[in-house]
C-alpha cells in the first residue's frame, strides 16, 4: 500500500476526434518526447490492423539521453470518425527508466495506466502508482514454455507465439509476456518490444508477439509448447534455456531467479554479443549464493497477492474478459482467508467497490463464479465473519446495488452473529420466526434502533409486544433504546399512528397504568434517545394522576439537561438555576439550598449573594452573560 | 523455424495509394467478389500464405456476407496474393493451328497502408511507406471524389510522398533515363455508385451500360475515365485536385498510367426485375439504426475493381495476357 512507486510518465493519447479525418497525437506531455517523437513510437510499434481490442504493446524509447519503458493500450471507443468507423484510441505512457527506483512488472504498469487519466489542459500529469515487481506473483507463469521463449529471444530473431484453438485473453497474454521478460536481465527491457497481438500481415518490428500466423522471418512457437533449439543447440540461447531449466524448475526457484534477474538493472542493448552477455549475467547470478532478501511478512505478501488478484478482476470485468475473470477469481479465492490488518482490508474493499465487484451482475444462467467473487471480496475486504457494522458498510458503499445474491452470501458469513443474520434475513424476506427466539430483547431493541428500517422495526415491535407480557426484561430493553420512539417517529408517519404504536408497546410492557417513577423515566428519555412527542403522549395516556403535568415538566427538563448536545456551560447554569437558591427570593420567601440560611439578616443575604457569585462567576462567559439574571 | 512453408515470392509488388478513408482496403475486399462475379474471365485471387488467405477471407466475407465495410487499416499491411487464371491462345501453323488454354499465376504483393502515412501532415517516419512504394512496380491510386469535394486532401496525400519517392528512386544509380518513375499506375476514381459521381459522368456523356441482364452503367477505362477524373478534380474543396493529374503525368510515363472508374459495392438493383433502376440505384444509404450511420442495401457488385489489378498484372507480366477487352478497355 505505502510501498508503491510513484512515477510521472511522459504520455500521449493517439486517436481521432469524433468525426475526425486522421489518426494522430491528440494530446501529449511536454517532456523529452514530443508530438513527433510520440508519432514515431506509435508508428514504429504499430501492430497492424486489429479486429479484437484491447491490445497492449510494450516498447522502449530513447530521447535526450533518457531511456524509456513504454506501453500502449489500444481500445475501441464508441465515437466514430468521418467515415463512420469506430475510433480506436491508444493511451501511451513512457516511464523514464532512470527514475524507476525499483523494478516493476508490465502488468502493474498496465493496471496503473488503465486507471490513470491524462491531465486537464495545462495541468500537471498525475503520477502512476506502481507496486514493485513481485517475483512470487510472476513465478507460477515462468513455465518451461516461457523459459524457452525467453531464451529464444536471445537469438535476435523475433519470436511469434501462435495459439491454436481458443486464444488466451489479452491479460493472460500480457502476463505471459511479463513472465518472459522477467526471465531476462531486467536491463534488457530498455530495448524490448512485445505485443499481446500483431496482425500476421503487418510489417511490425516487435520482438515478441502473439499472432495467428508467424512471420516467415520469425521463430514460430505454438502457444504452450516448449520451443526447440535443434537448429541452435550450441548457441548462447540454448545454454540460457538450459540454465533456466536447471535453476528455475519450481515456482520457488523461479521466483528466486526472477528476483536475481530483476536486480540486473543496468541497461542492456540488444546488439551483437548481447546473448552472450545475458548468458553470463544469468550464470553469474545463479552461481552466486546471494542471500535472499528478507521476504515480505505474511500479511504484506497476502495483501499484495490479494490486491493483484482484485485489480486483475476489476480489469477483466472492465474489458469483458471471461477467461481472465475466471482466473482472477480463482486467485482471489486462494487468498481470501489470509490474515490482513484493518488498513489492508479497507484498501482491498475500496478497490472492490470502486471496481464494481460486489455489485457485479451475474451472467445469464447460474453464475457460481460471481458468488465466489462476492465471497472473496467480502472476506478480503471485511473479514471472515460479518457483523452489523459490516452490513452497514456494505449498504453505505453499495447503496441500491446490494443484491439478494450478495445478501445470501453475507447471511452465510454472518451465521455466527444471530442479530446480523436476522438483519440480513429481514432484507431477504425470509421467515424470521425461529431466528427471533435466539435473540435477547435488548439485542432486538438495539437492532430496531440501529438498522433504521421499517421492516426490522415492525418485526421487533411485534416480538417485544409478544414477549412483554411474560418477560420483565423487555422494560429495560425498551428504556435503553428510547422505547423505539426514534424509529417509530421515522416510519409511522403522523403523530397518531406513532402514539398508537408506542402506547401498545408501553401498555404491554408496563400494564394499563404507569406508576409515577415509570412515567417519569419514560418522559425523561435517555441521553441518546430523547422522548418524542408521540412517546410523551403515549406515556400520558397511561399515567392519569393529578401531578402528571408537574412530573412531566420536571422529568422532561431533567432529561433535557442530560442531552449530550447541550453545552456543558449551559447545563451547569441550568442545574444551578433549578437548584435551591442561596438567598431568599424578594418578599422573604425562603430560597433554600446549600449555603442558604432561611430567615437570615440582610447582612447574611449579602454574604450569601457574594458567595453565590463567587461560585458561579467562573462559569459565566465573557459575552455579556454576567448580566444574566441567572 | 517458420510456421509454414513459404511459397515462392510473389512476382509483383503492388502498392495501394490514397488518402485516409479513400477506400483502399474496401477496394481490396471487393476484389475476390468481383472476380467471382465475372462470367467472362476465369481468374481468381488466392492467398500465397495462410495469413494472406485469412485476410482475403475476412475482408471479402465482411463486405459480401455482413454488408459491412472493413475496419480502418493501421500501419502497413502486406497481403501476398496470387491471381490465378487461364488465357486462350492460338498455336500452330496452318492445318495444325488450334486454340490452347494456358494457366497463369501472377503474384501480387499488395501493400495496404493507413492513409495518414501518405499525408504531408504526417510527422512520423515516412521510410516504411517509401520502401513499400520503391519496391512496388504497380500502384493502385485511389481518388475519392466525394472526399475531395468535402475535405480536399488528395493532393496533400500525393505530392509529398511522390517527391520523396522520386528523390529515392531517381537519384539511384539505376534510375530510368527518362527521369520518370518506373511504376505502372492504375488511377481509380472511386464511389462511382454515388449520385454526384454518376450524374457527373452522365452530364459528360461518358456513361455506357453493361450488356448483361443487370444493365448497370459504367465508364469505360482509358480516355473516358480520364475525362471524368479530370472533371471531378475540378470540384475539389481545396482547389488542388487538378494538380494531382499534373503530378502523376509529370512523375510517371503517360503510357503507364491507366484510368478506371470504380465502385467497390456497385449499384442497387431493382429487386423486381433484378436490373439497374435509374431512379433508385444507390447501394449505400443513410441508416440511423446502423452503427456507422449508413448501410449497404443489397448485394455487393463491384465495378471495375478487378480490372485495374488485372491491368497492372498484365503490364507487369511480360507475356501474360489478361483478356479484359470486354471490360476495362472497352
Amino acid at each position: 500500500m505505502s510501498d508503491r512507486i510513484e512515477i510521472v510518465p511522459e504520455w500521449a493519447v493517439w486517436g481521432k476526434e469524433p468525426s475526425g479525418l486522421s489518426y494522430r497525437v491528440l494530446r501529449c506531455s511536454d517532456g523529452h518526447l514530443n508530438d513527433a517523437g510520440f508519432t514515431r513510437i506509435m508508428q514504429r510499434y504499430s501492430t497492424g490492423t486489429h479486429t479484437d481490442l484491447p491490445q497492449v504493446t510494450l516498447s522502449w524509447a530513447r530521447a535526450e539521453g533518457e531511456l524509456y519503458i513504454g506501453m500502449a493500450v489500444q481500445r475501441r471507443t464508441d465515437e466514430r470518425d468521418h467515415t463512420g468507423r469506430k475510433i480506436v484510441m491508444t493511451r501511451y505512457c513512457a516511464l523514464p527508466y532512470s527514475r524507476l527506483p525499483e523494478p516493476v512488472s508490465y502488468e502493474a504498469i498496465y493496471h496503473a495506466l488503465s486507471d490513470w487519466r491524462p491531465p486537464a489542459e495545462g495541468a500537471a500529469a498525475a503520477p502512476l502508482h506502481l507496486p514493485p515487481l513481485y517475483p512470487d506473483a510472476i513465478a507460477p507463469q515462468a513455465t518451461e514454455h516461457a523459459m524457452g521463449v525467453a531464451a529464444l529471444l536471445l537469438t535476435g530473431t523475433p519470436v511469434h507465439i501462435v495459439p491454436s484453438g481458443e486464444v488466451p485473453s489479452y491479460l493472460e497474454r500480457l502476463r505471459f509476456l511479463d513472465a518472459v521478460a522477467a526471465l531476462l536481465p531486467y536491463g534488457m527491457r530498455t530495448e524490448l518490444s512485445a505485443a499481446t497481438w500483431v496482425s500476421s500481415t503487418s510489417q511490425s518490428r516487435i520482438r515478441l508477439a502473439f499472432t495467428s500466423h508467424a512471420d516467415k522471418d520469425a521463430h514460430a512457437v505454438p502457444w504452450g509448447a516448449v520451443p526447440s533449439f535443434a537448429d541452435a543447440w550450441n548457441s548462447p540461447a540454448h545454454a540460457y534455456a538450459e540454465l533456466l531449466g536447471v535453476h528455475a524448475g519450481t515456482p520457488e526457484r523461479a521466483a528466486d531467479v526472477i528476483r536475481r534477474l530483476a536486480a540486473l538493472r543496468e541497461p542492456l542493448r540488444w546488439d551483437a554479443g548481447f546473448a552472450v552477455r545475458a548468458l553470463e549475467l544469468l550464470r553469474a547470478q545463479v552461481q552466486t549464493a546471494e542471500p535472499r532478501p528478507d521476504p515480505p511478512s505474511d500479511g504484506e505478501e497476502h495483501y499484495r497477492r490479494a490486491e493483484d488478484a482484485m485489480r486483475a478482476c476489476v480489469h477483466a470485468v472492465l474489458h469483458g474478459d471471461g477467461p481472465a475473470f475466471t482466473e482472477a477469481v480463482a486467485r482471489l479465492q486462494q487468498v481470501q482467508d489470509a490474515e490482513l490488518d484493518e488498513a489492508q482490508r479497507s484498501a482491498l474493499w475500496d478497490i472492490a467497490v470502486e471496481g464494481g465487484l460486489p455489485s457485479l451482475r451475474p451472467r445469464a444462467g447460474d453464475d457460481p463464479e460471481v458468488d465466489r467473487l462476492y465471497e472473496a471480496c467480502l472476506r478480503l475486504g471485511l473479514g471472515p465473519a460479518l457483523d452489523r457494522t459490516h452490513l452497514f458498510v456494505v449498504e453505505q458503499d453499495l447503496g441500491e446495488a446490494v443484491s439478494a445474491r450478495l445478501l445470501n452470501i453475507m447471511a452465510r458469513m454472518a451465521a455466527g452473529d444471530p442479530a446480523t443474520y436476522l438483519a440480513i434475513a429481514v432484507r431477504l424476506r425470509w421467515n424470521t420466526t425461529n431466528l427471533l427466539d435466539g435473540l435477547s430483547s435488548r439485542t432486538l431493541a438495539q437492532l430496531a434502533v440501529q438498522q433504521d428500517r421499517k421492516d426490522v422495526l415492525e418485526i421487533v415491535h411485534r416480538e417485544l409486544c409478544r414477549r412483554a407480557e411474560r418477560d420483565p426484561s423487555v422494560r429495560d430493553a425498551l428504556a435503553e433504546s428510547g422505547y423505539l420512539a426514534g424509529p417509530v417517529e421515522r416510519f409511522h408517519g403522523g403523530i397518531y399512528p406513532q402514539f398508537v404504536s408506542l402506547r401498545q408497546l408501553l401498555s404491554t410492557a408496563f400494564g394499563p397504568r404507569l406508576d409515577r417513577s415509570q412515567f417519569a423515566r419514560i418522559v425523561r428519555g435517555g441521553r441518546l434517545y430523547p422522548p418524542t412527542p408521540a412517546l410523551i403522549f403515549a406515556a400520558l395516556a397511561l399515567y392519569r394522576e393529578p401531578d402528571a403535568g408537574e412530573t412531566l415538566a420536571s422529568a422532561y427538563f431533567r432529561g433535557f439537561l442530560e442531552t449530550p448536545y447541550l453545552p456543558n456551560e449551559l447545563r451547569s447554569l441550568l442545574e444551578d438555576a433549578l437548584g435551591p437558591r442561596p438567598f431568599p427570593a424578594p418578599g422573604g420567601a425562603p430560597g433554600g439550598g446549600a449555603g442558604g440560611d432561611p430567615g437570615g439578616s440582610a447582612g447574611d443575604d449579602e454574604k450569601a449573594q457574594r458567595r453565590y457569585i463567587s461560585l458561579v462567576k467562573d462559569r459565566l462567559s465573557r459575552r455579556g452573560e454576567r448580566k444574566s439574571p441567572l | 523455424m517458420a510456421a509454414e512453408r513459404q511459397p515462392p515470392s510473389p512476382d509483383h509488388n503492388i502498392a495501394m495509394w490514397g488518402a485516409t478513408g479513400s477506400g483502399k482496403t474496401t477496394f481490396l475486399a471487393a476484389l475476390d467478389i468481383a472476380l467471382s462475379r465475372a462470367d467472362h474471365i476465369d481468374w481468381k485471387v488466392i492467398g500465397a500464405n495462410e495469413a494472406s488467405t485469412d485476410v482475403l477471407i475476412k475482408l471479402s466475407s465482411k463486405l459480401a456476407n455482413d454488408n459491412e465495410f472493413p475496419d480502418a487499416t493501421f500501419g502497413v499491411e502486406q497481403y501476398q496474393w496470387r491471381l490465378v487464371g487461364q488465357s486462350e491462345h492460338r498455336e500452330g501453323r496452318l492445318w495444325n493451328r488450334r486454340t490452347v488454354r494456358r494457366g497463369h499465376s501472377v503474384g501480387l504483393d499488395v501493400h495496404d497502408a493507413e492513409g495518414e502515412l501518405f499525408s504531408n501532415d504526417f510527422i512520423g517516419d515516412h521510410e516504411p511507406m517509401l520502401q513499400s512504394l520503391a519496391r512496388s512496380r504497380g500502384i493502385v491510386y485511389l481518388f475519392d471524389p466525394i472526399r475531395e469535394f468535402e475535405v480536399g486532401d488528395a493532393y496533400k496525400s500525393l505530392d509529398g510522398m511522390l517527391a520523396r519517392l522520386a528523390q529515392r528512386m531517381l537519384n539511384a544509380e539505376d534510375a530510368p533515363d527518362d527521369g520518370r518513375l518506373p511504376h505502372y499506375v492504375a488511377v481509380c476514381t472511386t464511389k462511382f455508385d454515388e449520385v454526384r459521381v454518376l450524374q457527373t459522368a452522365q452530364n459528360l456523356g461518358l456513361l455506357d451500360f453493361d450488356a448483361d441482364e443487370h444493365g448497370c452503367p459504367r465508364v469505360a477505362g482509358g480516355e473516358d475515365a480520364r475525362e471524368l477524373f479530370r472533371e471531378l478534380c475540378s470540384v475539389s474543396r481545396s482547389g488542388t485536385a487538378d494538380l494531382v493529374l499534373r503530378k502523376l503525368t509529370r512523375y510517371f510515363r503517360e503510357d503507364r498510367i491507366g484510368f478506371f472508374v470504380t465502385s467497390a459495392v456497385g449499384f442497387h438493383l431493382d429487386p423486381r426485375v433484378n436490373r439497374f433502376n435509374p431512379r433508385d440505384y444507390q447501394n449505400v444509404v443513410p441508416d440511423a439504426r446502423s452503427q456507422r450511420g449508413f448501410r449497404i442495401r443489397s448485394g455487393v457488385r463491384p465495378i471495375n475493381v478487378m480490372e485495374p489489378l488485372l491491368w497492372l498484372a498484365e503490364r507487369l507480366s511480360d507475356g501474360v495476357r489478361v483478356d479484359l477487352e470486354t471490360e476495362a478497355a472497352r
